[in-house]
């Protein structure tokens, strides 16, 4: 049996189709031009071979009876699906900037893109990759039907992080289709009209849409190199986004307690915990510029999660091609939006059972955001086949800092009671005491899996 | 902050700003319609910027070499 995509139904020219945990494409007989353009003129290929375009071949392996259907294609199925919402700032201007490039090189070979949405990219092997086949039409002369799309999901967004606050990507979640231009435009400070590309594309473009709301108008013409030059003055207008801010976490591993030792110490029990595991995932939780998840992408493909955009930043910038780096908050987690609540899945369903790292992490839980040491526990039950945890006393001078001006009522945050809660979901395999600390790193195993071997 | 080569592009701003200057809205969803007359207004300009550009880099080559 095969399921259609949650999020695939705007498109008539064909839809995605999930089939033995493999990924097709349905190409419907409307696009069968296009597609043989796209094919016949070398644009596929160019983009593959550039690494932005998702690799995909004609299949035979699946059967749909319908005289609508041209070709079915399967495409490489991705370690993990992200959104737009939990990217950083550089990995939102890397695939703004992948599809300029590929803009650039359709209109090269007579295409252009009719769809500019950040939902079509995704990140494989640490780059920004267009997934979308059906996203390409044949050029004609006329205004690019994507500019606005591209400026609502791209330009828009990275403006108001690199002008305003990076934090403020968060309201993507609330427009799942872009955010609009004149909300943008009355945010950001009013400095940014000196710049060329936003006074253009930004704070004009939104007076335009207010403007020519809902009216007729005669079609214009434009010609290849009017077409390349939008794409240019929108490329280097996101080169000169830079993020230039500093956020609480940025620096965590520069204001550690730890002594040389004991972090050499630290990494040596992690790398005998993370080999005693055997998924195909490893999710690290609070990975902070992601030290930890780099020496557990030797092993497994690592989503490394942290609440931080600038320390995901960072780690995106030094990452290797084994893992992902997202914005994600464990006491909050990333909801399902869309149509039905169905479109765009939410972090935990996404994420589905792996090995789960916490490394100095839930005592930030308990005690920042008030999750009893129960209630954390019932959630890692839920998405952990092994957990790597580290607990923290309360003599640790981080959880001094943290109680110095908090009553302390975290009664549970004791080893004993951690121990006695873990247990009721887990088994614990194994624990080390970090070397010179007050902090203790164990490797369990959910009671309801069969994993993880112990050596 | 910098103002270095700003007065062509800050004359350009003003004269795309001119254009849009009297607020007219309607409260119904439209498919782009002031996206595509601003595209059709600064496609012309930034062509000409780009085919300048491309033209110099040809000039600086046969020079270069």
């Amino acid at each position: 049996m095969y399921k259609i995509d949650n999020a695939s139904f705007r498109d008539p020219k064909g839809y995605v189709i999930h089939h033995n945990d493999n990924i097709f494409r349905v190409i419907n007989n409307s696009y069968k031009e296009e597609y043989e353009h796209c094919t016949k003129s070398g644009l596929f290929k160019k983009l593959i071979d550039e690494g932005l375009l998702l690799l995909f071949e004609e299949s035979s392996d699946l059967e749909i009876d319908s005289k609508e259907i041209f070709k079915i294609l399967e495409q490489k199925k991705l370690d993990f699906i992200s959104y737009p919402y939990e990217w950083s700032f550089d990995m939102l201007k890397d695939a703004a900037l992948a599809t300029l490039k590929i803009q650039k090189i359709c209109i090269e070979h007579g295409a252009s893109l009719k769809d500019a949405s950040s939902y079509n990219i995704q990140f494989h092997e640490g780059k920004p990759v267009f997934i979308d086949i059906t996203s390409f039409e044949i050029f004609e002369e006329k205004p690019w039907i994507a500019y606005r799309q591209f400026c609502e999901h791209f330009l828009g967004p990275l403006a108001l992080m690199a002008k305003k606050d990076v934090r403020l990507s968060s309201m993507l979640v609330n427009y799942i289709d872009g955010m609009p231009l004149d909300i943008i435009s009355s945010i950001v400070p009013k400095t940014t009209f000196t710049n060329f590309g936003l006074a253009v594309h930004l704070h004009a473009h939104a007076k335009a849409q207010k403007k020519y709301e809902g009216k007729k108008i005669e079609k214009k013409k434009l010609g290849k190199m009017q077409l390349l030059g939008i794409v240019e003055s929108l490329t280097s207008t996101i080169k000169n986004l830079k993020l230039e801010q500093k956020t609480e976490w940025a620096d965590y591993y520069d204001d550690t307690n730890y002594t040389p030792e004991a972090e050499k110490n630290k990494v040596e029990i992690v790398k005998k915990y993370i080999n005693n595991t055997n998924t195909n995932t490893i999710i690290d939780f609070g990975a902070n510029d992601g030290k930890y998840s780099k020496i557990a992408a030797e092993k497994s493909f690592v989503i490394s999660v942290d609440k931080d955009p600038i320390a995901v930043n960072n780690n995106y910038k030094n990452q290797n091609s084994n893992m992902i780096s997202i914005i994600g908050d464990l006491s909050n987690p990333i909801p399902s939006i869309g149509w039905n609540n169905l479109e765009r899945p939410s972090f935990l369903e996404r994420i589905g059972k792996s090995t789960c790292m916490a490394l100095a992490l839930i005592h930030h839980l308990r005690i920042t955001f008030g999750i009893p040491l129960s209630k954390q526990f019932e959630l890692f039950s839920k998405i952990a086949e092994n957990l790597i945890i580290e607990f923290i006393d309360k003599k640790d001078s981080q959880i001094i800092r943290l109680l110095q001006n908090r009553e302390d009522v975290f009664d549970d945050l004791t080893e004993e009671n951690f121990e006695k809660i873990a247990s009721q979901y887990f088994t614990i395999l194994d624990s080390s005491v970090i070397r010179d600390t007050n902090r203790k790193i164990y490797l369990m195993k959910n009671k309801n899996s069969s994993n993880v071997s112990k050596d | 902050m910098k103002f270095r080569n700003s007065f062509l592009p800050i004359t350009v701003i003003l004269l795309i700003f001119g254009h849009f200057s009297i607020s007219n809205a309607y409260a119904y969803l439209d498919p782009g319609t002031g996206s595509i007359i601003l595209l059709s207004i600064i496609g012309p300009l930034v062509g000409a910027g780009l085919a300048i550009k491309i033209y110099w880099q040809k000039i600086k080559m046969r020079f270069t070499k």
